[in-house]
C-alpha cells in the first residue's frame, strides 16, 4: 500500500541529512508504527509521504502509484492527520467538513452520515456550528482526525494522533483503526506512546537520526535487539541508545 | 516590578516589530531586509509629517490673518486629541484582545493586572507617537512664526508627554463598552468588521471633505471659514478638558503653574483609574467574551456537495469576511473606490463655474455635444477605477493568508494551479464589484452613454485579471506563510507593496494610448480603444504564462 524507496531529505545544503536512504513497504491490511526520537526524521518523512515537502531523492509510492508521477491520484488515497491540528479558524466545524467532503469529492449523502459517525463518535457533535478558533486542542484534533476519515481513505497517515485525545477518543480511534485493517485497509501512524504501538501495531519502525534502526513486527524486534521478555521501550531504548553510540 | 518591565519591554518590541528588525540586522543575509522596512518606515513618517506641516502653516497663517495665534495653537491641540482618541480605539482592539497573547501570557507568574497594564501602556506609547506627529509640526510651525522660545519646547515637550493620558483612557474604556456589549452576539468579528468599514467610509468622507475645502483656498478665504466658527472652536477647545490645560500651561506666570499642576493631576487620575480599575474591568469584559462562546444545540443541517473550486472560493471569501483585518485591507479599494467617486461627484457638484452651472453639468453638456468628449471622461474614471483595483491585496496575499493551514494546500488532491485559480476568481469578484460600482457611479454622474462605460468596465475587469496574476506569482514565489496575527500576513506583508508596483506600472502603460489621445497624437478613438485592448492583451497573456511557469515550478521543487 505504501512503499518508501531510498527516500532522503536534506535542507539548505547541510551535509547531515534529514533522512537518509530510507526504505519501508507498508502492506495492505496493516497497523504499521512509526516510532523513533525526537528529531529522528519521523515528521519530516510523514511531511514526505503527504507531499507537504519533496525528497531530495527517492521515490514514494501509495497504492502502486508514484508521488511524482500523479500526486493527486496518491492524494485522493490518503487522509492524513498532523502532529498539530491547525485548520482554518474562522471556520464553523461544519463548514470545514463539507469544505473537507467537497475537495475530495464525497457525495453529500456519506459524507452526512460519516460527520455523524465520526463526531458523535469523537463526541463534537455539539459543537459543528461554532467556529473552530474557539475549540480546545483535543477538540481540532477530533475535528481534523473527522475531515481526514471523511473521504474514507484507503490509507491513514496519522502523525501522533492520540495527543490531546481524552481516554474514551482515544479508544474509540483505535478500534477504528483495527476496524479499517480488517476491510484491508492500512493505516499508518506515529506516536511517542510505546504501549499503543505495542498493542495496536501489526508491524513497527524505529527510525533513528534519519536511517531505520528496526524494523519488524514486535517479537522480530525482540530477536533483534536479543532481549527476550522486554517491553517495546526497553527494546525501543536499546535500539536507539545503542545507534546513538 | 522586574516581571512587569520585562514583559512592557517585549510587548513593546512586538507591537513596533522591534525585535524582529533587530533580528534582521543581527544576520548578514537579512540586513537589506532590514534597512528597507527602515527607510519605508521613514517614507510613510514623512508622507504623514509633511502634509500635517502643510496644514498647520496654512492654519497658522489664517489665524494670524485674524490676530488670534492662540486660536492657532487650540485648534492644534483640538486636532491632536482627536487623531489620538481614533487611534486608541482603533489599535486597542488588537492590542488588548489578542486571545493568542492571552493564552500565553496568563499561565506565566505574572500578575494579570501586568499583563493589561503592559497592554496599556504600549498604547499609550503609540497615542504618544499620534499626537507628537501632529504636535511636533504644530509647535515648529507656531514657533517658526512666532520665534523659538525654550521654555516654550520644554513646556510643548513636557505637556505632549502626560497629553495622552485622557484621551487614551476614555478610548480604552470606550473600547471595553463595545466589546462588552459585542460580547453578547456570536459573531463578533462581523461587528468589528462593520464598525470598521463604517468608521473608515466616515473618516474618509470627512478627510475628502475637508480636503475639498482647503485644498484650493486661500487664507483669507480659510480665515473667514475660521472666523465664522471661532466660538465653536473656542467652545470645544475649553470641553476639552486636557486641551484647556495645555493652553494654561504654555501661558505664563499662575496659568502656567495652574497648567502644570491640572496636567499632572489629570495624568495622575487617568492613570491610576487605569491601574486599579482599568485591569478589573479588562478581566470583566474578556469573561463576558468567552462566556458567549457557549454552545448550541445544533440542529440538523443537510450537505450540500459543490466542487472543489467553487468549495475554496468560499472558503476564501468566509474566511476574509470574518476577520476584519482582512476585510479593511484586502478589500478597501471596495469600500474606497465607490466612496471616492462619489466624494469627486459632490465635490464637483458643489464647485461652480460661469454663475450657477456646476461643472458635473457643464461636462454633462459637453458630453452631449461632443461624443469623444464622453470617451474621454470615462477614460479617466477608468484610469482612477484602474489604479484603485491595483492596490488590492487579495491576490498577493492569497497563499500568505493560509498561515499554519498551508499544509492543507499541500495534501489536498486539488492541484495547485486549481487552487491558485480558484482564489483568483475570489480577488476578481471583489474587484470586479469595485469596478461596476465605480464605473457605474461615474456613468450617472456624468450622463455617459452605456458604450464608453462598457468599454471602460472591460478594460478595468482585463485588468483585474493580470493585476491578480502578478499579485498570485509574487505570493507564489515568496508565501508569508509563518505570522502569529493576520496584520502579519496582509498589512506587513510586503508580497502585497512588490505587487501594487508591478500593477501600478502595467496601469501605467494600459493608459499610453489614452494620454497619447488626449495629447493629440491619436487622433481616433477606436484606434485608442483597441491600442488599449492590445497592450491589455499582451500583459494578461504574459502574466497567465508566467503564473502557469511558476505554479509548475513550486508544484515540482517543494
Amino acid at each position: 500500500m505504501l512503499e518508501l524507496r531510498n527516500i532522503t531529505k536534506c535542507y539548505d545544503k547541510r551535509k547531515t541529512a534529514a533522512v537518509s536512504d530510507l526504505n519501508l513497504k507498508v502492506n495492505k491490511g496493516e497497523i504499521f508504527g512509526f516510532i523513533g526520537p525526537n528529531g529522528a526524521g519521523k515528521t519530516t518523512t510523514i511531511k514526505m509521504i503527504t507531499d507537504i515537502i519533496k525528497p531530495t531523492a527517492g521515490d514514494i509510492l501509495i497504492d502502486g502509484v508514484n508521488m511524482r508521477d500523479d500526486p493527486i491520484k496518491c492524494k485522493q488515497s490518503f487522509g492524513y492527520v498532523p502532529d498539530n491540528p491547525d485548520v482554518y479558524e474562522k471556520l464553523t466545524a461544519r463548514e470545514y467538513l463539507e469544505f473537507m467532503g467537497d475537495i475530495y469529492a464525497v457525495p453529500a449523502k456519506e459524507r452526512q452520515a460519516r460527520i455523524q459517525k465520526y463526531s458523535a463518535m469523537f463526541d463534537i457533535s455539539n459543537a459543528l456550528n461554532d467556529q473552530i478558533k474557539s475549540f480546545s486542542h483535543g477538540m481540532r484534533q477530533k475535528l481534523v482526525l473527522t475531515g481526514a476519515l471523511i473521504h474514507n481513505p484507503k490509507l491513514w497517515i496519522l502523525d501522533e494522533p492520540m495527543v490531546g485525545l481524552d481516554p474514551m477518543s482515544a479508544h474509540c480511534l483505535k478500534e477504528e483503526m483495527k476496524d479499517h485493517c480488517k476491510q484491508g485497509n492500512t493505516v499508518f501512524f506515529s506516536t511517542h506512546v510505546l504501549e499503543v504501538a505495542e498493542k495496536l501495531c501489526d508491524r513497527i519502525a524505529i527510525i533513528s537520526k534519519g536511517v531505520i534502526a528496526a524494523i519488524g513486527t514486535v517479537e522480530e524486534l525482540k530477536e533483534q535487539a536479543k532481549s527476550g521478555d522486554s517491553t517495546l521501550e526497553d527494546i525501543f531504548i536499546n535500539i536507539v541508545g545503542g545507534s546513538g553510540e | 516590578m522586574n516581571k512587569f518591565l520585562r514583559l512592557f519591554k517585549f510587548k513593546l518590541n512586538n507591537q513596533f516589530g522591534l525585535s524582529s528588525l533587530k533580528a534582521n540586522l543581527a544576520v548578514p543575509s537579512m540586513r537589506r531586509k532590514a534597512y528597507f522596512t527602515i527607510l519605508i518606515a521613514l517614507i510613510i513618517l514623512v508622507c504623514l509629517i509633511v502634509p500635517y506641516t502643510m496644514m498647520m502653516v496654512m492654519l497658522y497663517q489664517s489665524f494670524a490673518y485674524l490676530d488670534s495665534a492662540d486660536m492657532y495653537l487650540k485648534s492644534m491641540m483640538t486636532i491632536a486629541q482627536i487623531m489620538v482618541f481614533f487611534t486608541v480605539i482603533l489599535t486597542s482592539f488588537n492590542s488588548m484582545f489578542n486571545g493568542r497573547e492571552q493564552e500565553l501570557l496568563r499561565p506565566l507568574p505574572v500578575k494579570r493586572e501586568h499583563i493589561f497594564l503592559t497592554s496599556y501602556v504600549v498604547l499609550y506609547v503609540t497615542a504618544l507617537a499620534t499626537s507628537l506627529m501632529v504636535l511636533i509640526p504644530g509647535f515648529g510651525v507656531y514657533m517658526y512664526f512666532e520665534g523659538v522660545s525654550i521654555p516654550m519646547i520644554i513646556k510643548g515637550l513636557v505637556g505632549a508627554i502626560m497629553f495622552p493620558a485622557l484621551p487614551t483612557a476614555i478610548g480604552t474604556l470606550i473600547m471595553f463598552l463595545l466589546m462588552s456589549v459585542a460580547g453578547r452576539f456570536k459573531h463578533k468579528e462581523l461587528i468589528s468588521t462593520i464598525l470598521s468599514i463604517a468608521f473608515l467610509a466616515g473618516y474618509i468622507v470627512f478627510y475628502t471633505l475637508m480636503s475639498s475645502e482647503i485644498s484650493d483656498i486661500t487664507t483669507e478665504s480659510l480665515a473667514g471659514i475660521l472666523d465664522s466658527n471661532i466660538g465653536l472652536i473656542d467652545v470645544v477647545a475649553t470641553y476639552m478638558i486636557n486641551v484647556f490645560v495645555y493652553m494654561k500651561l504654555m501661558g505664563t506666570g499662575t496659568d502656567m503653574l495652574i497648567g502644570l499642576v491640572a496636567s499632572l493631576a489629570i495624568f495622575a487620575v487617568a492613570s491610576l483609574i487605569m491601574y486599579y480599575l482599568g485591569g478589573f474591568l479588562f478581566e470583566k469584559v474578556t469573561d463576558k467574551l468567552a462566556n458567549s462562546a457557549v454552545r448550541k444545540k445544533v440542529k440538523h443541517i443537510e450537505s450540500k456537495a459543490s466542487s472543489a473550486r467553487v468549495t475554496i472560493i468560499k472558503k476564501e471569501f468566509k474566511t476574509m469576511l470574518r476577520t476584519p483585518t482582512y476585510v479593511l485591507n484586502c478589500m478597501i479599494n471596495v469600500i474606497i473606490g465607490p466612496l471616492i467617486m462619489v466624494m469627486l461627484g459632490l465635490r464637483m457638484k458643489e464647485s461652480t463655474v460661469e454663475g450657477d452651472t456646476d461643472i458635473i453639468d457643464l461636462l454633462s453638456k459637453l458630453l452631449k455635444d461632443n461624443q469623444d468628449m464622453s470617451y474621454v471622461v470615462c477614460a479617466v474614471i477608468t484610469i482612477l477605477t484602474l489604479f484603485i483595483i491595483a492596490t488590492a491585496l487579495v491576490a498577493s496575499t492569497c497563499v500568505s493568508r493560509e498561515g499554519k493551514s498551508y499544509w492543507l494546500t499541500k495534501i489536498m488532491p486539488v492541484s495547485l494551479k486549481d487552487q491558485i485559480n480558484a482564489k483568483l476568481i475570489c480577488a476578481l469578484i471583489i474587484n470586479v464589484v469595485c469596478v461596476i460600482t465605480m464605473m457605474a457611479i461615474g456613468g450617472v454622474m456624468f450622463e455617459l452613454s452605456f458604450l464608453p462605460v462598457l468599454i471602460g468596465i472591460i478594460v478595468c475587469v482585463i485588468a483585474s485579471i493580470t493585476f491578480g496574476d502578478v499579485g498570485a506569482i509574487v505570493d507564489v514565489i515568496r508565501p508569508k506563510i509563518y505570522w502569529e496575527r493576520e496584520t502579519e500576513a496582509v498589512k506587513q506583508n510586503s508580497n502585497g507593496m512588490i505587487a501594487m508596483a508591478v500593477c501600478a506600472v502595467i496601469a501605467v502603460f494600459d493608459i499610453i494610448p489614452v494620454v497619447l489621445y488626449i495629447a493629440g497624437i491619436l487622433t481616433n478613438i477606436v484606434i485608442v480603444v483597441v491600442l488599449t485592448f492590445v497592450i491589455e492583451l499582451a500583459f494578461l497573456i504574459a502574466g497567465k504564462v508566467l503564473l502557469n511557469k511558476i505554479i509548475r515550478n513550486k508544484e515540482s521543487h517543494l
